[in-house]
């Protein structure tokens, strides 16, 4: 890899963060009426709401008002929660642990799961076995993950008592094992939808190199299928199954919203929730930009991992 | 002038190809695979239940009956009810409307938006970094969280998830409109059309974009689906449609609370909705078959 195509491409993610950033100020713009009263609420003074109206700068021009909230970013300062009593930054800290566990036990449930079902599905290919489980992929890609969630905790909680229903502990708490067990549920409904596209890309990218010269000659050496299969040809469908992961992550991160509400666990996406309902904005565009950068940081080691998976690919 | 015309009629293309084939024989192509003839006669029926749900609909969705709340199924109340008596069947064929509104709204939205920002993105090369880069700015969000921060901002309506859901997926549509422009202004019939002095816009509109639509219309099958989707994960989180409104997201978070009494308030609706993206997925699987022949799923 060169230094200077490193460069351009780490060039290249300040003016998609600064739309990022804008987007994000954005949010709190759009708000109808007055931000400030709407933060605080009918019952609130109007010397309070004038005091936070000050303390945000909205009494500023606009212009004026974006320079200071980027520049606040780039000192690492997210500004204050208005109804936790921290600041943004330390309201994220506390409630990350989870999302980034969640997450992250979805990544390998979806990896697998995925990877694994779409190389039987095009080792099989056409056959009844790959119909079954490309109908099974179409089917898992089109249930509400949520739905799932609630279907899954009224099976294996309810019914089965194998897995608690909601809730999480911290790995402080009670150790890693007992946080486990409470992500283990959410982690396979998250993991599973987000399997189902990994195996369609995994079986469409093995199904091109199956047909290629030197798949044919391993096979005519008289190799087995499945050391073909491994050695020959996973390898090489690697590419794009490591992009399809990066668009993965974005989708997992969109999920947690959703499962932690369903699980009623107390991570980011339940935050964000949360403080929609206590119009704290700070805290939802808090979570919003730190999602989004870690979204571009992610998709941009996975970009500098493709010169590592395949060395034909130099830039 | 008609000799000029006629040399700059867009040469064979996949459109054109799908034009010369016979009705049955497309018709043929797509309905190959079976799930996509059960998507689309799923998403037709779904379709006349949208339209029709005040002739079909049993009961009134928004009557309370307090006196049976979480009742069974009956001749009557064909789902049974709501732990506010109101009649399950009937928010459900109600709620039809709504996901297909939402669904169909963020479409027409997104695609405007989306075709305008790729069309001009890959004509211009002026403004191509510029709009490019903030369609990756758009995109560096997780759709359902930045759906969710614009629903808190905008505030819980119908046409606000439309908006919300637009601007996520526009960016999507753009990105794929470019680089099918890309690959089309390259072509002799574009440039003789330059050549003979047409304005930018005929250019654009008239023999750049008609070239575009097989991948528009295959991404606008997919949005609809998403969107589907993620309505129904807004109201569920109770940040999409107002709660008065039956939707078969906000159904959901109401029927969670007793998922255990009455199973089938929580079963219903995650049906509905896995019902409606189902059909919508595998149709645009059918028309990915039908109108880009160069994607190959074997």
């Amino acid at each position: 890899m060169r230094f200077s195509f490193l460069m351009r491409r780490i060039l290249e993610i300040i003016p998609v963060m600064l739309v990022v950033t804008v987007v994000v100020f954005t949010i709190l713009q759009l708000t109808p009426g007055d931000p400030a009263r709407v933060m605080l609420g009918d019952i609130a003074t109007e010397q309070d709401v004038e005091s936070l109206r000050q303390a945000l700068g909205l009494d500023q021009p606009l212009a004026v008002q974006y320079f200071s909230f980027l520049g606040n970013i780039l000192r690492g300062n997210l500004g204050d929660s208005i109804a936790l009593e921290r600041s943004v930054l330390q309201a994220i800290i506390e409630r990350v642990e989870p999302t980034l566990l969640l997450t992250t036990m979805s990544l390998l449930i979806a990896v697998v799961v995925g990877v694994v079902a779409g190389v039987l599905s095009a080792s099989m290919h056409n056959r009844l076995g790959d119909q079954l489980l490309s109908t099974l992929a179409l089917v898992g890609v089109s249930i509400p993950n949520f739905w799932l969630g609630l279907v899954f905790i009224l099976v294996f909680a309810v019914e089965l008592r194998l897995f608690p229903a909601a809730g999480y502990k911290n790995v402080s708490e009670e150790g890693l094992l007992v946080t486990l067990r409470y992500l283990v549920l959410p982690s396979i409904v998250l993991g599973l939808s987000q399997a189902a596209i990994i195996s369609r890309i995994t079986r469409s990218t093995m199904l091109d190199v199956l047909g290629q010269d030197h798949v044919r000659t391993a096979i005519a050496k008289g190799l087995g299928r499945s050391i073909v299969i491994l050695r020959h040809v996973l390898v090489n469908a690697f590419v794009p199954i490591l992009t399809v992961i990066g668009l993965v992550l974005a989708a997992l991160l969109s999920g947690a919203v959703v499962i932690e509400t369903v699980f009623a666990i107390p991570g980011l996406g339940r935050l964000v929730i949360s403080s929609i309902a206590r119009r704290d904005y700070p805290v939802i565009q808090g979570i919003v930009l730190i999602t989004a950068l870690v979204y571009v940081l992610v998709n941009l080691v996975v970009d500098l991992l493709y010169t590592v998976v395949d060395p034909r690919v130099r830039y | 002038m008609s000799g000029v015309r006629e040399a700059m009629a867009p040469p064979t293309d996949a459109v054109e190809l799908a034009d010369r084939r016979t009705l049955r024989q497309t018709l043929a192509r797509m309905f190959r695979r079976r799930v996509v003839l059960i998507g689309t006669m799923l998403f037709v029926g779904l379709l006349v239940i949208a339209v029709f749900a005040d002739l079909i609909a049993p009961a009134d969705p928004l009557y309370m009956n307090v006196r049976s709340r979480l009742a069974d199924p009956s001749g009557e109340a064909w789902l049974g009810t709501d732990h506010l008596g109101r009649d399950v069947a009937s928010r459900l064929i109600y709620g039809a409307r709504i996901s297909l509104i939402a669904g169909f709204g963020s479409v027409v939205f997104s695609t405007v938006v989306g075709v305008l920002v790729g069309l001009f993105a890959g004509y211009f090369k002026t403004l191509d970094t510029v709009l490019m880069r903030v369609m990756d700015g758009l995109m560096s969000f997780p759709v359902i969280l930045l759906a969710v921060a614009l629903m808190a901002a905008l505030g819980p309506t119908l046409l606000n998830v439309i908006l919300a859901l637009s601007a996520v997926y526009a960016p999507r549509t753009a990105r794929i409109v470019r680089s099918a422009v890309l690959g089309i202004k390259q072509l002799p019939y574009v440039e003789a059309a330059e050549a003979l002095g047409s304005r930018s816009g005929r250019i654009l509109f008239l023999h750049v974009l008609p070239n575009c639509m097989s991948p528009i219309i295959v991404q606008a099958t997919f949005i609809f689906a998403y969107a589907v989707q993620a309505e129904a994960a807004l109201s569920f989180l109770g940040v999409g449609v107002p709660p008065s409104v039956p939707s078969w997201g906000s159904m959901l978070s109401e029927a969670r609370l007793y998922m255990i009494q009455a199973p089938l308030l929580t079963i219903a609706p995650g049906l509905a909705i896995a019902a409606t993206v189902l059909a919508l997925n595998s149709i645009g699987d059918g028309l990915r078959d039908v109108l880009d022949p160069n994607y190959v799923d074997a």
